[in-house]
């Protein structure tokens, strides 16, 4: 086998949550570690072709980027995230997402898919399958866990401006300006500031609790109690929620958020992407959703008042 | 308390006639129809999946009909089927419906069937309550394998319908079956109907493995009913998923049949490596165990935006080229139409038919 020395990480999903750590976690191992260019509309397009039809846009756009990697790399790295906390999974397009692009994508570069899975396993785990795929011979065990403890940013300002949206979804659709048809660019150029957030665990489950059962997908739930923690802040005008088409659990979570929380305190708008949403289209509704917003400023004791 | 849960194949002519006998108001909904279609899809989320829009129509039309307590099984496993009663009893409520909802949040656990049926029927007593649940799930194994019968026959049968005929009779035999001894008279009763039927034993047709998400595969109104239509072309069915497997593999009440998870997890181990939910692993792994078995190809169907199963089928497409083996894959929504569903069969079907020839020829 040839020995590995350029690992390569596809810009797509779970990278736009854990990338740097899995950076910093492959660089202190001593590799080289190459990353895909950010999202473009041709590797979009390659990853449509390479797809199954209904499959929804991140994975199909996540295969393109793979293929672009792939001749420039001696392995990609594709851990499988099962779950990230217990009693919670992720989607079970992750859990497959490995053998997926194997399946999807051919003259591959071997996978290193080590498995992530807190709901019966721990991170040592991780660690140990890692190092036993890469063939790494010298590990020191409690650097590697000491990176992967690492906290991620949970704060993200986009733009300036007086007033402020939350937006809310999936980290891979907040932050790829491509697969959100630039939604985030357009709310910022109306003088909107745009802000994401990954919910700490003392709303999580306080909100979970008011639920008649909790979510049980891990990015599921930032979304339900990010909206749910929104809702009484008044430093926030408006709510925001990105949602892939044909996303499996947005689907039904985007309807518990309208039958279960009281929505009538702010202005909330889901907005659902494909790859064929227009961006006219896209930015008619912001635009009507930021004018709404301005028009009920008179009605509501929000922001402003510092 | 007039008890209803939603339809899932031959289900509910399971547990029926049993519960009724200990005391349960049993009130099953009118079998799904394109009334049930229409007004789930109505009330339902956009993208939700087949099985929730006719799950939810069921409902509405027995609370309609005057039912008062719904009974909808649960879970936590990565699939939306876990969250179905949740959403579904929100909908019902904004609706305007009284009614109570029992979720079975378990239903994997032996001990929390074993309550459920505790809770709802007039057996109070533990053990009782056992084997009360065993029978049930044995008459589902029962229906099954008639089932599977009927599969066998209906490509042979010599007069045209006559098998159609036997498997309804064996369908109502054994659902009046309530206690073992009747149900045991009852098996005897349909091989009889069976062995009547007359067959050309040494006919070979061509042999279609069915595959996909389970609720689409065992209720014949989610697939159109795309099984009849096979059938009726001359082709047998071999079906690899069966919900008196899928019960099997949790509760083991067939001692001697091999736990199939487990089994399809080992075929499907070189193309996926961790079951993702539903079906998935199923669907790989009896792919890859039936282009061994010399069965001529795969039908594999799914709802609409199914999570685990796009999983499957994406690696099922690269098994039917690794291997040159053919699989077709159907997605099944609200929209599909009947007669698209028809020429893709017919298409497969001629497929399979000139592949047959031309391996035998070479």
């Amino acid at each position: 086998m040839k020995s590995i020395k350029r690992i390569g990480i596809p810009r797509g999903l779970l990278y736009h949550r854990y990338g740097d750590i899995w950076k910093e976690l492959l660089k202190s191992m001593g590799f080289e570690v190459i990353t895909s260019p950010g999202t473009t509309e041709s590797i979009r397009d390659i990853g449509l072709s390479l797809s199954v039809c209904d499959l929804c846009m991140p994975i199909k756009v996540f295969l393109g980027h793979v293929n672009v990697l792939k001749d420039s790399v001696d392995a990609v790295f594709i851990p499988r995230y099962i779950s990230i906390e217990q009693g919670a999974y992720m989607c079970p397009k992750f859990i497959g997402l490995p053998d997926m692009v194997r399946a999807a994508i051919r003259n591959i570069p071997p996978v290193i898919d080590p498995v992530m899975n807190l709901k019966t396993g721990t991170i040592m785990d991780f660690v140990t399958e890692l190092n036993k795929k890469l063939h790494f011979k010298t590990p020191d065990k409690d650097e590697q866990l000491r990176i992967l403890g690492l906290p991620v940013k949970r704060d993200y300002f986009f733009g300036e401006g007086k007033i402020t949206v939350v937006v809310t979804g999936r980290p891979y659709l907040v932050f790829d300006n491509i697969m959100n048809k630039g939604a985030i660019r357009y709310i910022n150029s109306l003088g909107v500031r745009a802000f994401y957030f990954i919910p700490d665990l003392f709303s999580t489950e306080k909100t979970m609790d008011s639920l008649p059962k909790w979510v049980y997908w891990s990015m599921g739930k930032e979304v339900v109690t990010s909206v749910r923690s929104m809702l009484d802040n008044h430093d926030i005008c408006g709510i925001i929620n990105l949602v892939n088409s044909a996303c499996g659990p947005d689907s039904f979570l985007v309807e518990l958020i309208t039958r279960s929380f009281d929505l009538g305190k702010k202005p909330y708008m889901a907005i659902t992407i494909d790859e064929h949403t227009s961006d006219v289209g896209l930015q008619t509704r912001i635009e009507a959703f930021m004018d709404m917003t301005l028009k009920r400023k008179p009605l509501n004791a929000w922001g402003g008042g510092k | 308390m007039k008890l209803t849960v939603p339809h899932m194949g031959l289900l509910s002519v399971a547990y029926t006639e049993i519960l009724r006998k200990h005391g349960v108001d049993m009130m099953p909904p009118p079998r799904p129809s394109v009334n049930t279609l229409n007004l789930g899809t109505r009330n339902s989320p956009e993208f939700a999946c087949l099985p929730f829009k006719i799950n939810l129509g069921n409902m509405i039309e027995s609370l309609d009909n005057g039912a008062d307590t719904i009974l909808m099984p649960g879970g936590s496993g990565p699939c939306r089927f876990g969250y179905y009663g949740v959403v579904q009893e929100q909908i019902l409520k904004s609706l305007g419906y009284e009614f109570n909802m029992t979720l079975t949040d378990n239903p994997d656990s032996l001990s929390g069937m074993v309550g459920t049926i505790r809770d709802i029927s007039d057996i109070k007593d533990k053990k009782h309550a056992f084997t009360v649940f065993y029978l049930i799930l044995i008459k589902m194994a029962a229906l099954d394998k008639a089932q599977s019968m009927y599969h066998w026959y209906k490509p042979r049968e010599i007069n045209r319908n006559e098998s159609d005929k036997a498997y309804s009779g064996a369908v109502r035999t054994i659902g009046k079956a309530t206690t073992y001894r009747e149900l045991y008279r009852s098996w005897k009763e349909v091989k009889k109907i069976f062995r009547d039927v007359k067959a050309d034993m040494k006919h070979k047709p061509l042999k279609v493995g069915v595959l996909g998400e389970i609720f689409v595969v065992i209720e014949p109104f989610a697939n159109m009913m795309f099984e009849k239509k096979l059938l009726d072309m001359g082709v047998e069915i071999v079906r690899g998923v069966w919900l008196s497997d899928w019960l099997n593999d949790r509760f083991r009440f067939k001692p001697f049949r091999k736990n199939q998870n487990k089994l399809a997890k080992k075929w499907a181990y070189p193309y996926l490596k961790y079951a993702s939910g539903g079906e998935s692993i199923e669907s790989v792994g009896k792919t890859v165990k039936f282009s061994r078995e010399g069965i001529d190809g795969v039908i594999h169907i799914m709802p609409f935006t199914c999570m685990p199963e796009l999983v499957a089928a994406t690696i099922m497409n690269r098994i039917s080229t690794d291997m040159n083996y053919p699989v077709l894959s159907l997605t099944f929504d609200e929209n599909v139409s009947e007669v698209n569903l028809q020429t893709r069969i017919e298409a497969f079907v001629d497929l399979l038919e000139r592949r047959k020839k031309c391996w035998k020829v070479s």
